[in-house]
């Protein structure tokens, strides 16, 4: 009987653990943060703010947040907003803002974190990052960009396709595999945590709006966590082949034969390896690589550039491997000669691989060294289909 | 025909008809139904002057409508609703579903109630006060005429809810009630939930400061706490409070203040406490407060009246601002920042206790502690608690702070 009897109150006791539902919040009692943007503070506004007692009012950090609609009625609408706050410190600022929002702000979802230049001319990436990277409400795969204009404006656009503006601008970065102007490759959040950690140099794509118009290209450079400069989409494109992140990519040449036309390689894919040498003191990089692709566009005559001749695709192979190696080296003079960084660590991490005994030699005068280590490049083009017919 | 009706059935049989058809009038149900569309729906209420809190593009003509004329007083206020408007959105014309429409009416006089009632002259239908969400009354009404009588038909009124908001503004009410929020929500709505967030937002007060609990106040001539709104360019933000005291506005307190009020009184779930780096001045270290253990005591001496406050604080390392200058995952580091962030939260409440003490408001809960602990020396000192007693009692704080977690990784 006793038995039954507490039988009988387990069961009871177990219908209230097993419910399950005790702390469940609706999704409409969410405010989903999309986007987030940081600034300098430009201009003083009076609401948005709050009594610091440590500090100054040193950033403006605004929120994209998204707006609950139900059904497809408001397809014209944006799905979006907008709000800021100033302060220094994030989580502050945050914390301040549920007095902007009625519901509570969740960061779960965040999309993308823009910060404008002008803060990165004043403080570290680390430092400005750092709530982000602290906070367990944050995940690894949040995309960052740079921007040399506000970063709220860039929160505030509202894209053509009317699709919330944060998941936009993740959506076009994860693009950057075959967009070879965009440097997207290791730029989470959770690589940059990793790097930063590292003292690694970071590589950040960059974003400008002008008007309506939103574009990614190029990235911004920096030197550990300092911002160093920026690098325009062709030096980007040549250190993605050297680092070997592209999958795809269009390359184009001036004809060999009739120099104002153009011809387009496409790549489709490619064996690139980068290799340390060290004989005696010295010490170089080979780079080698080999890439398959089509001829994607010829913009002169057909009948004088033709394509189905063996001799003219050969010729147009050659000169493809020659773009491919300038290319490769505008990025190293813009990025090794004049800003002297090594994004993601790729020369250093290649050294330390496979001649660790040479790193532990070189390693604490690697940013001297570095800018002078020589790259040799060998590059073999192989077009497979022309696209041509009779 | 009496005869035959017996006849068949009998009298008992006749009593069960008559009551079952007695029963089925009765518990029907439906007598007094009222369907949605039949009721106006107050969502909040904004007091004003009556010559502030006009409409946009709103001229005296409209002013001489929206009123009537009254046998006793004086225009005082200007009382104006936001309604709920139930009728469906129609194809293209109305927003889109998830936008809730709202109107606004307003009216002048003095006693509220007559002016509710006047208002029925406004709407087509009676008007529902129990889905009121805020009350938003102006600083410059409350200045005038005080709390009390604005306040007296909310406590007195049986449709009021004892959970409404109710929120204090420097400028004027009525534009709360036209601010569309973003998210679409009506303002009333919005603001009302924005108040409910002051348990992870510390600079809101949020504790004791609805219609309830101010009636409760006014009723034990205790303080009233207010949370402050503002509205700029169409941004609203919530932040700070106001102090009543008897029914006069006595002043404002920062959100700094607020915290710290929050801390005394041990109401804080979440807070974010920054402190500056020891290392790196400038700096902003944040401590992310995630569980406490806040405790006031009343002691007397002979005359003498003191505090203890002693608080326990657990919590993570929210954020550094010195970032990977500052090397955290040393012990002693963590020790100097707990040390730090425990100073920050004595300074905090004596800042506040300060604010208290200067606008002679015990706005916290020391008179409430020391008729608990010491019934009869409160006895004694009651009447002159406000002005005299509690503006020169001193507070003895004790703050230990622990870290939990520091989020760090290498």
């Amino acid at each position: 009987m006793d038995k039954k009897r507490i039988g009988c109150l387990l069961l009871f006791c177990l219908t209230f653990l097993t419910a399950g539902c005790w702390d469940r919040r609706e999704l409409q009692e969410r405010n989903f943060v999309l986007a987030v943007g940081i600034d300098v503070v430009d201009k003083f506004t009076p609401v948005e703010t709050f009594v610091q007692p440590h500090g100054e009012k040193r950033y403006r950090l605004s929120l994209q947040l998204l707006k609950p609609v139900s059904g497809g009625e408001a397809k014209d609408k944006s799905k979006t907003y907008v709000i800021s706050n100033t302060g220094e410190s994030m989580f502050e600022m945050v914390r301040d803002m549920l007095g902007q929002s009625s519901k509570s702000l969740w960061f779960e979802h965040l999309q993308v974190i823009v910060i404008s230049e002008a803060v990165l001319q004043e403080k570290g990436l680390g430092e400005v990052l750092d709530f982000f990277k602290r906070d367990s409400e944050m995940r690894s795969r949040i995309k960052l960009y740079v921007t040399s204009g506000t970063a709220k404006e860039i929160l505030e656009y509202v894209p053509p396709s009317k699709e919330a503006g944060g998941l936009h601008l993740a959506e076009s970065l994860r693009l950057h595999t075959r967009n070879i102007h965009v440097g997207g490759a290791r730029t989470d959040l959770g690589f940059i945590t990793q790097y930063l950690d590292n003292d690694a140099d970071i590589i950040l794509p960059r974003i400008e709006r002008a008007d309506k118009v939103l574009k990614i290209g190029g990235a911004a450079l920096f030197k550990k966590d300092k911002f160093v400069g920026y690098a325009d989409e062709y030096a980007i494109a040549g250190r993605k082949i050297a680092a070997a992140t592209e999958k795809s990519a269009i390359i184009t040449i001036p004809c060999p034969d009739h120099p104002n036309h153009q011809v387009v390689f496409e790549l489709f894919r490619h064996d690139t390896t980068l290799r340390p040498h060290v004989e005696g003191d010295r010490l170089y990089f080979t780079l080698d690589i080999t890439m398959y692709g089509n001829i994607g566009e010829l913009q002169g005559d057909v009948e004088l550039d033709n394509t189905m001749d063996s001799e003219y695709v050969q010729k147009l192979e050659i000169a493809f491997a020659e773009e491919i190696k300038r290319m490769v080296l505008y990025g190293e003079t813009v990025l090794k000669k004049q800003l002297k960084v090594d994004p993601i660590n790729l020369f250093a991490g290649k050294i330390r691989a496979y001649e660790p005994e040479t790193w532990e030699k070189v390693k604490d005068q690697w940013d001297e060294i570095y800018p002078e280590v020589p790259l040799l490049i060998s590059v073999n083009v192989s077009i497979r289909n022309i696209g041509s017919h009779r | 025909m009496r005869a035959l009706l017996m006849g068949c059935i009998g009298y008992k049989r006749l009593f069960g008809c008559v009551l079952i058809i007695g029963i089925a009038l009765s518990i029907s149900g439906c007598w007094d139904w009222r369907e949605m569309e039949d009721r106006r729906i107050v969502l909040a209420v904004a007091i004003d002057k009556a010559e502030q809190g006009l409409g946009p593009g709103q001229g005296n003509a409209v002013t001489k409508v929206e009123t009537f004329l009254q046998p006793y007083g004086s225009k005082r206020y200007r009382l104006s609703f936001q309604m709920l408007n139930i009728t469906p959105s129609k194809e293209g014309a109305s927003g889109p579903r998830g936008e809730v429409g709202t109107y606004i009416i307003s009216n002048t006089g003095e006693s509220l109630f007559e002016m509710i009632r006047d208002m029925l002259g406004q709407v087509g239908q009676s008007i529902w006060f129990e889905h009121v969400q805020t009350i938003i009354i102006s600083e410059e009404v409350v200045k005038e005429g005080g709390l009390t009588p604005i306040v007296d038909y909310f406590r007195r009124d049986r449709e009021m809810r004892w959970l409404t908001k109710i929120l204090i503004t420097s400028g004027e009410a009525r534009p709360f009630l036209e601010y569309q929020p973003p998210s679409g929500e009506p303002s009333g709505m919005f603001i009302g939930n924005s108040l409910r967030l002051y348990r992870k937002n510390p600079h809101v007060p949020g504790w004791r400061t609805d219609v309830g609990d101010m009636a409760k106040s006014m009723d034990n001539k205790s303080r009233v706490l207010m949370a402050r709104i503002e509205l700029v360019d169409n941004v609203v933000k919530l932040g700070g409070m106001a102090l009543f005291k008897k029914g006069e506005f006595i002043g404002y307190v920062d959100e700094y203040a607020t915290k710290g009020g929050k801390f005394i009184g041990g109401i804080e779930k979440s807070a974010i406490i920054t402190v500056e780096c020891p290392k790196h001045p400038g700096e902003i270290i944040a401590f992310e407060l995630f569980r406490h253990d806040t405790k006031l005591t009343p002691y007397v001496e002979g005359e003498n009246i003191y505090y203890t406050l002693d608080i326990m604080m657990r919590g993570n390392l929210g954020e550094t601002q010195c970032g990977q200058r500052h090397n955290i995952m040393d012990v002693r580091e963590i020790h100097t920042i707990e040390e730090l962030v425990a100073e920050e939260v004595k300074r905090n409440v004596f800042y506040t206790m300060h604010t208290y003490q200067n606008l002679k408001v015990d706005a916290s809960v020391f008179g409430a502690k020391l008729q608990a602990h010491e019934p009869l020396v409160w006895e004694k000192v009651k009447d002159r608690w406000d002005d005299e007693v509690f503006p020169h009692v001193s507070l003895v704080v004790s703050v230990n702070v622990i870290i939990e977690n520091i989020g760090e990784h290498k």
